[in-house]
């Protein structure tokens, strides 16, 4: 049941336009995250859903009613800041029973709230702390019960983990997740940060440059991306530009092409990207007998313990391909110079159609690196 | 080597500086005490003779009470209107924002003496009577580009998500005032009293030009005493000055540091 609907939100700051026709709508209990690069205009996105930020155009429902031309503190959405914004002069518990006390209730119900909200968090007897007493750790968690103890419509969090270390943000990820499924509270969540993107999300939310690039579940955005960008920043590829000949083969120009798996919506003669993920493309020194087989040499290889990145040049295609291997503990590795084979099965071939708008594109590899 | 004598001469030259500053004022302390009418320094012997005297005499009482009513008044206007101006200046975009700053800072900028002239012609040409009212206003025009400094300087350094916080939590702009952004900004709001306090009590330049026989200010009680009867009450009077002067701020960051222990 839709509950979030989002319609043509656009927003203009000047000349500059921030969002540009955004639509989106969002069911009940559903965790959405919205990713893209810095700049996509995901941050203004959620501030117009917060009421903090005027839209130019489009609308904003919940549950039906109109709440565009709502001010903030009439709108019932909790909202997690990316640096918390607590208050630094009250306390834990004043922090949390902010939104109840600003809806009048009485000090008991404030109590029993955020007793509760204390102990989801698993932060119980922190009431009369600080925000400067606690962890970094702490203080989000402190920010994301602040937001969710009045019991909100929607919660928005704008990157909250983006401040914290690798190793806190990792469990921090698990813990959202368990919050957001324990209060049942419809969330969006918004972060650069593709992985972040793909494991908490029911949906995501692609963004660039203003658009909304495609709304689908993870693992179709990852495996059946819309545009060039999707497949782009969500994981890491070798992008090679071609013409679809036949529905199941790309001829990608000088007598090369790529045999793909059959989708719905081509039709020979279209412009495609093709993109070769680094983890699905295997090396070898043996010529294989299946699949799309390209012949390279390897330039470079980086070791990451566990696994062994390859930097190979593929001459006919005119590209350095990223392969990414597991290496067991007995493995042998390749070493630079050695002529290789490159193997991928056509149904783990990526591609997408191109539009003008993309065919200018910078990669966006970037932006999409992981803090 | 030459880093340390350098260091020395810096250390010197700042106790000169100091003792140039303080010696005078200690010795205006210590004649208040001074049993002889025509002091000689140091004295031979200490009394409190001419505290007697000083608070037996009223005239002297009220300018002192009269000093301190309107130092307070003028904190409380210039920390008010500071405060209100300064959040304009900062969170509000409008035309010729940077030649407005220039107008608030000008008080700063004009000679105490023109402005104390000026003020006095324009006032009397409008009628309006010497009185409390009139000191309070001009001394909140003095102390105000001070306050609305301090004020503004805080709120470069605001936050303003905790107020957007305060929004999505349900607080309308009036609240996220009350409940936020003044708690955070108070600090900065008492210093900015507290000096426009210490100016007001110790303006005299512009100020003899504003007072009248019933609303004199100690600062020009202490000039007219000099040129009319030489008696020590007046050093009492310039200790009690300055005990106040310095008084005031101590209490206030005291003050100050409690209102903020939490957040620190």
């Amino acid at each position: 049941m839709t509950y979030l609907h989002i319609d043509n939100l656009t927003k203009r700051f000047g000349n500059l336009t921030a969002v540009q026709d955004v639509s989106f709508s969002v069911d009940e209990g559903e965790f959405v995250t919205v990713v893209g690069p810095s700049g996509c205009g995901k941050t203004t996105t959620l501030r117009m859903i917060a009421g903090l930020e005027e839209p130019t155009s489009g609308t904003i429902r919940i549950d039906g009613s109109d709440i565009t031309s709502l001010p903030a503190y009439r709108r019932d959405i909790g909202v997690v800041f990316q640096d918390y914004a607590l208050f630094p002069h009250k306390t834990v518990f004043e922090n949390i029973a902010f939104g109840l006390k600003m809806r009048g209730e009485d000090e008991q119900t404030q109590r029993e709230a955020v007793d509760e909200m204390l102990e989801i968090i698993d932060l119980e007897g922190y009431e009369d702390t600080y925000p400067h007493e606690c962890s970094g750790g702490e203080q989000q968690r402190v920010a994301v019960a602040r937001a969710l103890a009045f019991d909100p419509d929607l919660v928005l969090m704008d990157e909250p983990l983006s401040n914290l270390d690798k190793k806190l943000r990792q469990s921090m990820r698990t813990e959202l997740k368990r919050i957001q499924a324990e209060t049942g509270v419809t969330t969006i969540y918004v972060t650069h940060n593709q992985t972040e993107a793909l494991s908490m999300g029911d949906d995501i939310a692609v963004l660039n440059d203003g658009q909304l690039q495609q709304f689908d579940d993870p693992k179709r955005v990852y495996r059946e991306p819309e545009a060039p960008f999707v497949a782009d920043f969500l994981g890491q590829s070798s992008r090679v530009d071609g013409v679809l000949e036949t529905p199941s083969r790309v001829d990608l120009g000088d007598g090369n092409s790529v045999a793909i798996s059959e989708r719905d919506g081509f039709t020979p003669g279209d412009e495609v990207a093709v993109f070769l993920r680094n983890e699905l493309v295997s090396i070898a020194t043996e010529q294989p007998s299946t699949g799309n087989v390209f012949e390279g040499i390897v330039t470079e290889l980086d070791y990451q313990g566990g696994e062994v990145n390859y930097f190979v040049d593929v001459p006919s295609l005119d590209i350095s391909v990223q392969v990414s291997t597991v290496v067991s503990q007995t493995d042998s590795f390749l070493e630079a110079g050695m002529d290789v084979w490159m193997q991928i099965d056509p149904s783990d071939v990526i591609y997408t159609r191109i539009d003008d708008q993309s065919r200018t594109e910078v990669s966006p590899a970037e932006a999409a690196v992981e803090q | 080597m030459t880093g340390q004598w350098n260091w020395r001469a810096v250390k010197l030259v700042s106790a000169l500086v100091y003792v140039s500053m303080f010696v005078p004022l200690l010795v205006v302390v210590v004649n208040s005490f001074h049993p002889q009418r025509m002091a000689s320094f140091p004295p031979s012997s200490l009394t409190l003779h001419w505290y007697g005297e000083f608070f037996a005499d009223q005239m002297l009482l009220d300018a002192v009470w009269m000093s301190t009513k309107v130092g307070v008044a003028t904190a409380i206007c210039a920390g008010a209107v500071g405060t209100l101006s300064a959040m304009g200046f900062v969170r509000k975009q409008f035309p010729v924002k940077k030649g407005l700053v220039i107008v608030m800072l000008s008080p700063m900028l004009v000679p105490p003496v023109i402005v104390g002239l000026a003020s006095t012609m324009f006032f009397t040409e409008l009628g309006w009577e010497r009185s409390i009212l009139w000191l309070v206003t001009m001394h909140t025009l003095i102390a105000l580009p001070y306050a609305f400094l301090i004020v503004r300087s805080r709120l470069f350094l605001f936050d303003e998500s905790l107020e957007e916080a305060a929004q999505t939590l349900g607080a309308d702009h009036l609240t996220t005032f009350r409940e936020v952004t003044f708690p955070i900004i108070s600090p900065a709001i008492l210093t900015a009293m507290i000096i426009s306090f210490v100016i007001s009590f110790g303006e005299f330049t512009a100020t003899q030009f504003w007072v009248s026989r019933e609303t004199t200010t100690a600062p020009v009680v202490i000039y007219t005493m000099l040129e009319t009867l030489i008696t020590p009450k007046v050093n009492v009077l310039a200790t009690l000055v300055l005990v106040i002067t310095i008084a005031i701020p101590i209490a206030g960051m005291a003050l100050q540091r409690w209102l903020a222990s939490p957040t620190e």
